[in-house]
């Protein structure tokens, strides 16, 4: 739609903090944001714009780190023009931030989006200022919002426990995969690993990841004696070598580690495994997940938090503390003719995470529906 | 206090060695041969003893907060079974709600300043955390904020038996004014396990220093004026426990230089009627002691370490509420009389303008 | 312009070959490969050949490899074309095309799937041809802008100070180009140290294109 157009159609208005789009590399928020924004843009019902730190960002630098897929450059001309060209929001235009949201009651209606709670409720696995960025304001960031978005209803039941009054004013935000469109005619094109039989693993050093009940179950039968292998998707950090050295030559070839993965890399991972372990413990959505799904793979999850609601009938659950009912989870998922059935039901749950879905409940609020 | 229908206690999980549970489910008696800090069993020990129930035994969950909605949330109600109230345990750095369950409060191991600091800290960032609770064990913990006060009933928990007590130290005073270093050396060298003659002192004086103490400008300077007193009344005596911790030194030094901020102005000269206690006085001295006993007590104490019948007798208590009081409110009046068998005498001591509040 | 070559099919099963956009570097065309009967293989001419960079051929990151969906002899009899996709523009056509043994092995280990992703460089030196497009970059975002991009790039942090004005002096004194600059921040004790993998001209998150 052309500017001119949108002007006619008098399209209703948002700003949006892209501040998650100034890093350097996209993980995590980053993507969260860059999908909302191309969600919100597909949909065209709005009329958007940008801003970082109260400070109006022109739609072409947004568009062209998003084309770029990194913020190093949106971030060096905002620091160069911030003070000279780029102008203050217009605070009569809502403002949603993708975040955590750090002005107050600067837009007459103002929003932000709590992606998980883990730093209220298991603080120990957070860093001190990790916790204090997103927990020194909290309770006044939901106060001062029209809207809370929640990425996912776990997050949702989770915050609501913790901030009752604010339950009527929260809506759910779930994400959706968007892999490169040309990842598949690159996969194509490519030898296949002769891996054997592997699960794929999210796994990094954060405690929450839970890695450690996947090696502590290594020696269960189900597993040793499985053709099984686990290739994880993360680096090894420090403690998992001193863990691996305890293991024996046998269990130890189990685990491989593929240290950072590029994208690609993991599409790749993903697509050629059996299926994906996620024992992480607790998570706001879970993306992985839905990764591992949109590639037709089941995933092998933890009874927590925002997996059921993301995997739904197309994984095998576990207790996240219990190695007995990992090895039978294990057992049950690696299954052949399980996996038979699982596959299609990830395919058809992964297509129900779309970029409509994704971005409906921001073109409600806006619109006071 | 509890039962009899069956109840379920969270713990904190990093105090867990998780290689040595089952799962995030299972029952107390798994705990038994699991090394637990003292406090934290202490704490366990007192819900156990609290409970009047037979129906089930009592189970425990490790992180309750993975269980937040929907399927993960029925699942642990299955694991739970019929009970109908759940104990937070905690050690101040983050508070559990079970959503199906009556949820109630026991908090632990803030005599520690980082862990009263991280739980008011807490309180401050979610200030509706609290107001969920429907009891809470042993405490009196309180929030006012936005015209709102929210105080959950307070129920009692106190040992019906004396936890067992180590050897204690004893740790003649001595305040070099020139030097924290000498003045904690030198009582370290002298200390003792032979307790001094009790018998022969009119008055007993008990003060459990906790490390919280010891940052609180107006309790130091209550400390400063009962020892400046009984230097020159050899008919009394006063002991201090040293606030807990793993170093003997550091929690030596805590004191001296608590004390040496209020003054300097004390006897460079080994006292015989004031010393440093190493641990807590085991509680069959306490009795011996009598009405002869007088305890001053801050808040952050953790009283239930004594049963009832210390208290009971001692002549008088002084209860030294924390910085943020202005006064003791009726919940928390009768709690104390209750865990006492007398009502103490409370007491907010003036601080002095320097000291360092609570600040975000 | 396109230009572009079939080398070869393989004995695996595959076509390779080359194709580039002479008017846009930058662009890795989707091309496919025809007979007679119709399309026979298709993908991206985005991988990286030395010999291609050697020769000018493009960024030498215009290589492609193909798996043909069709039998070796059905594809060798008759003529072939190569295409672009999405236009159907032909880039070229032979009546005859070589087969050779196919050097490529298996992917066994982890650690060779890694090194078989074609979105990384294995170094620096793989970016030589990219000097033009890179001082496109610059002329578009000034230097300062190219400097932090290539901070970030090679070394995954802010560009300091020091390294700021220093570098700022290379280029506007020609004395090193923006290569150059990629391969002395490579060259760094810090990036030896921090196991960091570099995305190549060809990935989504290579920051100059």
């Amino acid at each position: 739609m052309t500017s001119e157009a949108r002007a006619q159609n008098r399209l209703p208005k948002l700003s949006i903090d892209v501040g998650p789009l100034l890093e350097d590399h996209w993980t995590g928020i980053p993507v969260f944001t860059r999908r909302l924004v191309q969600a919100l843009l597909l949909h065209g019902g709005l009329e958007l714009q940008f801003a970082f730190r109260l400070t109006q960002i022109p739609a072409a630098a947004v568009l062209a780190a998003i084309r770029a897929g990194n913020g190093t450059l949106l971030r060096s001309e905002f620091e160069r023009n911030a003070g000279k060209r780029y102008p203050l929001i217009d605070s009569s235009v809502p403002l949603l931030f993708p975040s955590v949201k750090e002005y107050f009651k600067v837009s007459r209606r103002e929003a932000s989006t709590v992606h998980d709670v883990s730093t209220l409720v298991m603080p120990e696995n957070h860093d001190k200022e990790n916790v204090d960025h997103h927990m020194r304001h909290l309770a006044r960031q939901l106060a001062t919002d029209d809207l809370v978005f929640c990425v996912s209803d776990a997050t949702r039941a989770a915050l609501t426990l913790a901030y009752p009054s604010i339950a009527d004013k929260t809506r759910i935000l779930h994400q959706y995969v968007d892999w490169p469109e040309n990842f598949p005619a690159m996969e194509r094109n490519l030898p296949p690993p002769v891996l054997g039989r592997y699960a794929a693993v999210i796994g990094t050093v954060e405690p929450r990841k839970n890695l450690e009940l996947l090696m502590r179950a290594l020696d269960r039968p189900e597993i040793r004696d499985s053709d099984i292998r686990f290739v994880v998707i993360g680096k090894q950090g420090w403690n998992t070598g001193e863990f691996m050295e305890t293991l024996n030559p046998a269990d130890r070839e189990r685990l491989l580690f593929c240290g950072f993965a590029t994208e690609f890399l993991k599409y790749r991972l993903l697509r050629h495994a059996e299926f994906l372990v996620f024992p992480s413990i607790y998570e706001g959505f879970g993306i992985p997940a839905l990764e591992a799904m949109s590639l037709g793979k089941p995933v092998l999850a933890a009874m927590t938090s925002s997996f059921p609601e993301v995997i739904g009938d197309a994984g095998v659950y576990f207790d996240p503390l219990s190695v007995t009912e990992f090895a039978a989870a294990f057992a049950e998922i690696s299954d052949p003719q399980r996996l038979a059935e699982l596959s299609p039901k990830a395919l058809a749950r992964a297509a129900t995470f779309t970029w409509s879905r994704m971005a409906e409940p921001v073109v409600q609020w806006i619109r006071g529906e | 206090m509890f039962g009899p229908e069956p109840i379920v206690l969270s713990l904190p999980a990093r105090e867990l060695p998780l290689a040595a549970i089952t799962g995030s489910v299972f029952e107390l008696d798994a705990l038994s041969a699991v090394p637990l800090p003292a406090d934290l069993r202490m704490a366990v020990e007192l819900i156990a003893g609290a409970y009047h129930g037979v129906a089930a035994p009592i189970r425990c969950v490790v992180r309750p907060e993975m269980f937040t909605h929907g399927a993960s949330l029925n699942w642990l109600r299955q694991k739970l079974g019929d009970a109908t109230d759940h104990i937070c345990v905690s050690d101040g750095v983050s508070i559990k709600l079970i959503p199906h369950l009556r949820n109630h409060l026991f908090t632990y191991g803030l005599h520690a300043q980082r862990r009263q600091l991280e739980f008011k800290k807490l309180m401050r960032r979610a200030p509706e955390l609290l107001g969920q609770y429907d009891s809470q064990v042993n405490t009196f913990h309180r929030i006012a904020a936005d015209g709102l006060a929210v105080e959950p009933a307070a129920n009692l928990a106190m040992p019906s038996r004396a936890f067992a007590a180590a050897g204690v130290w004893y740790y003649g005073f001595y305040l070099n004014p020139h030097s924290a270093e000498d003045s904690a050396e030198r009582m370290l060298d002298w200390g003792d396990l032979v307790a001094p003659p009790f018998a022969d002192f009119r008055e007993i004086t008990y003060i459990p220093l906790t490390e919280c103490v010891m940052k609180d400008g107006g309790f130091q300077r209550l400390v400063f004026e009962t020892i400046e007193a009984t230097y020159f009344e050899p008919k009394s005596v006063l002991l201090l426990r040293l606030p807990p911790g793993d170093d003997l030194t550091v929690r030596m030094k805590w004191v001296v230089e608590g004390i040496r901020a209020v003054s300097l102005r004390l006897p460079q000269a080994r006292s015989a009627n004031i010393f440093l206690v190493g641990s807590d006085l085991p509680e069959d001295l306490l009795r011996q002691f009598g009405g002869r006993l007088s305890l001053v007590l801050h808040q952050s104490f953790e009283y239930w370490r004594y049963t009832p019948g210390v208290y009971a007798q001692a002549n008088k208590i002084l209860y030294v509420l924390d910085g943020e009081w202005k006064r003791p409110t009726e919940c928390a009046k009768k709690l104390l009389r209750e865990a006492f068998g007398q009502m103490p005498r409370f007491l907010l001591p003036v601080r002095p303008p320097e000291a360092e509040w609570l600040t975000e | 312009m396109l230009y572009g070559h079939l080398d070869t099919v393989t004995s695996l099963g595959y076509i390779e070959g080359w194709a580039y956009d002479s008017d846009d570097l930058t662009r890795a065309l989707e091309v496919s490969v025809a007979n007679a009967q119709g399309e026979v293989a298709w993908g991206l001419a985005h991988r990286f050949r030395q010999d291609l960079m050697l020769e000018g051929c493009g960024l030498g990151w215009c290589a492609f490899r193909l798996r043909l969906d069709a039998a070796l002899d059905e594809v060798r009899s008759g003529r072939l074309r190569l295409l672009e996709r999405t236009s159907a523009r032909e880039i070229f056509g032979t009546d005859a095309i070589g087969l050779t043994e196919d050097a490529e092995t298996p992917l066994t280990t982890v650690e060779e799937l890694v090194l078989s992703d074609p979105t990384i460089i294995r170094g620096t030196w793989q970016l030589q041809r990219c000097e033009a497009m890179l001082m496109q970059f610059i002329r578009q975002h000034g230097v300062e802008s190219f400097l932090s991009a290539a901070y970030a790039y090679v070394l995954g942090r802010p560009a300091d100070e020091a390294g700021i004005a220093l570098y700022t002096r290379h280029i506007r004194h020609d004395t090193l180009g923006p290569v150059a600059i990629l391969e002395a921040l490579s060259d760094s004790d810090e990036f030896r140290n921090s196991e960091r993998q570099l995305a190549a001209p060809n990935s989504p998150t290579f920051p100059f294109g």
